[in-house]
């Protein structure tokens, strides 16, 4: 099942003073299936942030259409953006971004607490997620109380908490030392095991070998995609890193 | 390369605008405001006023406390910046700039602060200098300052000088924390998270009792002539108690709400009590400054407007005539001995006098009357004054409500004070009210007699100075019963002491001082005077005083000499305009400064808050929270944080009400409405106030975290 469908999204910058104009997405199309791992990957510059920023709807793409799950995404009202993005998305950042001021609980908790559902519902679920994850014995904590991992794995117990269609993670391992990069790339395998459809966006190799599906996004097109098939993280690895020499010289 | 410094500088303070605009905003006013209190002490048109004694007084005092805020002020707003902008500074060490330099740029921008805030206090202040004694003039009612001098140079230099040293404090502050900056501490990421606070139980225990206790002292204690210790011992308690529930009863509340899973799990809630919990940890000091700021202002303001509103009329209750005197002849040696001027001596000097200063005197009379309280048993007037602590019979009746003042008045001396023809039996009396007291007797048991009220008198020409303290009235009564009563109270409470006894000579000092053993001032003396009403220009009537002085000094010879004691309606109220309004002014001053001071704190208490709070907003964005719902959650926190201190000054001015208004009381207020309509337009105002700066506070931290 498709789960999610971009067909031809362009999009424009015009500058501030009018004047000039900056294409960011020329004309982009691609789908995931349901369940499917997918990174994009790209160099700075590439597109790769606006199609994220797009698909998550922060932004709004000046032409083409992004279907999620049968919804027409730009077809969805300015004020309902917030609400279509709590029940539908899931957000892992670069950086953890767990709030400070709230127990580990409380931040996987907000985005259910954004979404006004009851409170005893919120506890079944935070419980089951937090299970799930391995971090049951810590919830009560604060972030500033926890190692690295047990950080990763709340940033991505709040993301996928609301059981949401599509999980999109920017850069999530751009600011972690290896060994906890490893550590956050596990978590996503785990929870896309378990049936959670992810895009990730990342210029990182090692992440995207990590991922089922890799498109390539270059002067804002999807110029070329790799599917892992049945090789190995290695064997992956290198593969991706053959496409990107050799359309690094192709140039 | 100077040249770079400096435009370094200019750009920093630039780019830091929102920080450093406020700080020389309320730097030019605190000088501006100290610039006028000082010129004014030494105004010479003002000086040179008669009715203008107050002012230089109150306004070195307004000086002083003015200049201890500023200090406060500037260190405050002094941390702040440097709190804000220790990262640059860092940063600049860090590129390869050294500490010196660094100190250099510093000192750069510290002193485009310093100057912006002499030059734009100086001219503020030179503006409303004239301004003010303009408003002084006519506050006090005195002609109207045209010659006061549009700018004192020396005040200004002084003004500098005293703002430089300040300045020069902080400086020192910034040139030693710009040493001790380690740049590598700074450029590691400030967010290291803070700990949970917890809720202090001790503090929170403490600050239950200190400020109940201070409430029930407040509350209770009537008299604060004999209790000031006390009144002053619940003022410390309730500051106290606010600064140590505003730090732990804050944090009780907020840990109590989060408890409660239905009430924390929603948006708006749980983020601002999550937020509030941190944010009280710091705050609470400041939010305990500003309820105890406002509750100043409040105070302060209303019960000097309400002093300076109740002249008018308490002038009218205290001086029925327009001038009252004694004339007393003392004989230089042996010392002591003195004698009254006869009624016919009087009477002529007076009438001569009052045709020189051309007026015209329409009533002219010896009053003679005493004054005394009595308990009020049934219809029963007794000599007995129920609470031991008290010394005089008004304090008692402060507490009893069945204290009753009378001033005794015969028959003849009313009808010459009024012109009536009041005539009473021996067994009969009228009764009038010199307040607002209603009690009106069909007959009264007083001094073994019964006498029947014949009628009542509704403008009493005499008036009571304790009327506004215990309720007070005039008894009439024919000659033989006014001596019979005066020996009656003389009997019971023993022989009243007065200014018959003191006549200023050491030997009349020691005579009272013996009488004073023993016994309490209860029992009041005669008192003897002569009453004049006239008729013409008010100020022709100092110039009476002096004509009557020196007719009456002219009949002494060597042995004697004579001494006048002087009271007119017309001298009061210059009086009690000048102290009254002197101190009304002193009041607006102080409330000003107080003002601008609650608005720094709040302002860059909400900043600060807006950077740290940015990063929180944009990930609760990105979570999905709508705009909407961050303005909405926002606005519900400030408005909390906001206007609790507002709540809290609300509530300690309802409870400190009693206390003010016994203690305006002894002051003269007129009335108590007028002290509670003071009270609410200055509620009304502050809060006006506030909610402007709320507005402009949120418009800014809202842009911030935006």
């Amino acid at each position: 099942m498709t789960i999610l469908e971009v067909k031809g999204v362009q999009k424009i910058y015009t500058t501030r003073f009018g004047g000039n104009q900056v294409k960011a997405l020329e004309n982009v199309n691609f789908s995931v299936e349901a369940g499917e791992y997918v990174a994009i990957m790209g160099e700075s510059g590439s597109g790769k942030t606006t199609l994220l920023n797009i698909l998550a709807s922060l932004d709004r793409p000046t032409k083409g259409s992004i279907m999620l799950d049968g919804m027409e995404l730009t077809s969805v009202k300015e004020g309902e953006m917030a609400a279509f993005r709590r029940k539908n998305l899931g957000f892992v950042f670069q950086e953890f971004n767990l709030l400070d001021t709230f127990s580990i609980k409380d931040n996987i908790l907000l985005p259910l607490v954004l979404d006004k559902q009851n409170v005893k519902e919120m506890m079944e679920k935070v419980e089951k997620v937090a299970a799930s994850l391995g971090i049951s014995d810590i919830l009560e904590k604060y972030p500033y109380e926890v190692s690295g991992g047990q950080k990763q794995r709340a940033a991505a117990a709040r993301a996928i908490i609301t059981e949401p269609k599509l999980l999109l993670a920017d850069e999530p391992t751009g600011a972690l030392d290896s060994k906890s990069t490893d550590g956050m790339l596990k978590i996503f395998s785990e929870i896309n095991e378990k049936g959670q459809t992810i895009l990730m966006v990342t210029h990182s190799t090692k992440a995207a070998s990590h991922a089922k599906r890799v498109l390539f996004i270059k002067d804002g097109e999807v110029y070329h995609q790799l599917y892992r098939g049945d090789s190995s993280v290695e064997g992956f690895y290198e593969k991706i890193a053959d496409t990107l020499t050799v359309f690094s010289k192709g140039n | 390369m100077k040249n770079f410094y400096i435009k370094t500088a200019i750009t920093n303070l630039k780019k830091n605008a929102r920080l450093y605009i406020p700080q020389i905003i309320s730097g030019a006013v605190m000088f501006s405001i100290f610039y006028i209190m000082l010129a004014l002490t030494t105004e010479d048109t003002l000086l040179r006023a008669r009715g203008a004694r107050y002012i230089p007084t109150f306004m070195s005092i307004g000086c002083i406390i003015i200049v201890l805020l500023s200090i406060v002020m500037a260190f405050y707003s002094n941390g702040f910046l440097m709190k804000q902008r220790r990262r640059e500074y860092g940063l600049y060490n860090v590129l390869g700039l050294e500490k010196k330099h660094v100190i250099l740029i510093m000192f750069i921008e510290n002193m485009f602060s310093f100057l912006g805030q002499l030059l734009i206090g100086s001219v503020i202040g030179i503006c409303f200098y004239r301004l003010s004694t303009l408003v002084i003039s006519k506050i006090i009612k005195i002609n109207a300052l045209a010659d006061s001098e549009f700018f004192s140079p020396i005040e200004l230099l002084v003004s500098i000088i005293v703002f430089g040293f300040i300045f020069v404090l902080t400086l020192i502050y910034n040139v030693v924390s710009v040493l001790r900056l380690n740049p590598v501490d700074l450029l590691k990421s400030s967010s290291t998270g803070e700990k949970e606070p917890k809720v202090k139980w001790l503090l929170f225990v403490l600050g239950i009792l200190c400020l109940s206790v201070g409430y029930v002292m407040a509350l209770i204690i009537e008299s604060p002539v004999t209790a000031t210790l006390a009144f002053f011992a619940a003022v410390i308690l309730v500051i106290f108690g606010t600064y140590f529930l505003f730090t732990a009863g804050s944090i009780f509340v907020l840990k109590v709400l989060k408890k409660n899973k239905k009430y924390y799990y929603r948006p708006d809630h749980m983020i601002s009590v999550s937020g509030m919990l941190y944010r009280m940890k710091q705050n609470a000091a400041g939010l305990a400054s500003i309820a105890l700021l406002a509750t100043g202002v409040l105070i302060m303001i209303s019960t000097t407007v309400a002093m300076y509103g109740g002249v008018e009329k308490s002038i009218e209750q205290q001086y029925p005539q327009d001038v009252y005197f004694k004339v007393y002849i003392f004989q230089r040696k042996p010392e002591g001995e003195h004698k009254k001027i006869s009624y016919d001596e009087a009477e002529s000097f007076f009438r001569k006098s009052a045709d020189e200063a051309g007026l015209n005197v329409t009533m002219f009379t010896e009053e003679k009357f005493f004054e005394t309280g009595y308990i009020l048993d049934g219809n029963e007037l007794k000599c007995e004054m129920s609470n031991p602590d008290t010394s005089t019979f008004y304090e008692s009746g402060l507490s009893d409500p069945r204290v009753k003042c009378i001033t005794f008045l015969d028959t003849e001396c009313y009808n010459n004070l009024t012109g009536n023809k009041l005539e009473l039996s021996n067994d009969e009396m009228a009764l009038g009210s010199l307040g607002s007291g209603s009690w009106n007797p069909e007959s009264i048991k007083i001094a073994d007699m019964e006498l029947k009220s014949k009628e009542t008198i509704e403008n009493p020409p005499i008036s009571s100075e304790v009327a506004s303290v215990v309720e007070c009235y005039l008894m009439v009564v024919n000659e033989e019963n006014f001596e019979k009563i005066f020996k009656d109270q003389e009997e019971k409470y023993g022989k009243g002491i007065g200014d018959e006894d003191y006549n200023g000579t050491r030997k009349a000092v020691d005579q009272v001082t013996d009488k004073l053993e023993g016994s309490r001032n209860y029992a009041s003396q005669m008192t003897i005077r002569f009453a004049a009403n006239v008729e013409g220009p008010e100020e022709n009537i100092s110039e009476l005083y002096r004509i009557f002085v020196d007719k009456v000094s002219a009949i002494t010879d060597d042995d004697y000499y004579t001494n006048v004691n002087w009271s007119s309606a017309v001298g009061m109220r210059g009086d009690l305009y000048d102290m009254n309004g002197s101190l009304m002014f002193l009041g607006m001053l102080l409330s000003l400064v107080c003002l601008i001071s609650t608005a720094i704190i709040i302002y860059y208490k909400q900043i600060s808050e807006g950077y740290e709070d940015r990063n929180n907003f944009q990930i609760m964005q990105k979570v999905g929270l709508t705009k909407e719902e961050i303005k909405k959650t926002i606005g519900n926190q400030i408005l909390t944080v906001f206007f609790l201190p507002l709540i809290i000054a609300g509530i300690h001015t309802i409870v400190a009400y009693p206390m003010v208004k016994n203690i305006m009381k002894l002051f003269a207020m007129a009335s108590e409405q007028m002290l509670l309509s003071c009270i609410g337009i200055v509620f009304a105002i502050f809060a006006l106030v506030y909610v402007v700066i709320y507005r402009i506070t949120a418009k800014t931290y809202y842009k911030i975290v935006k």
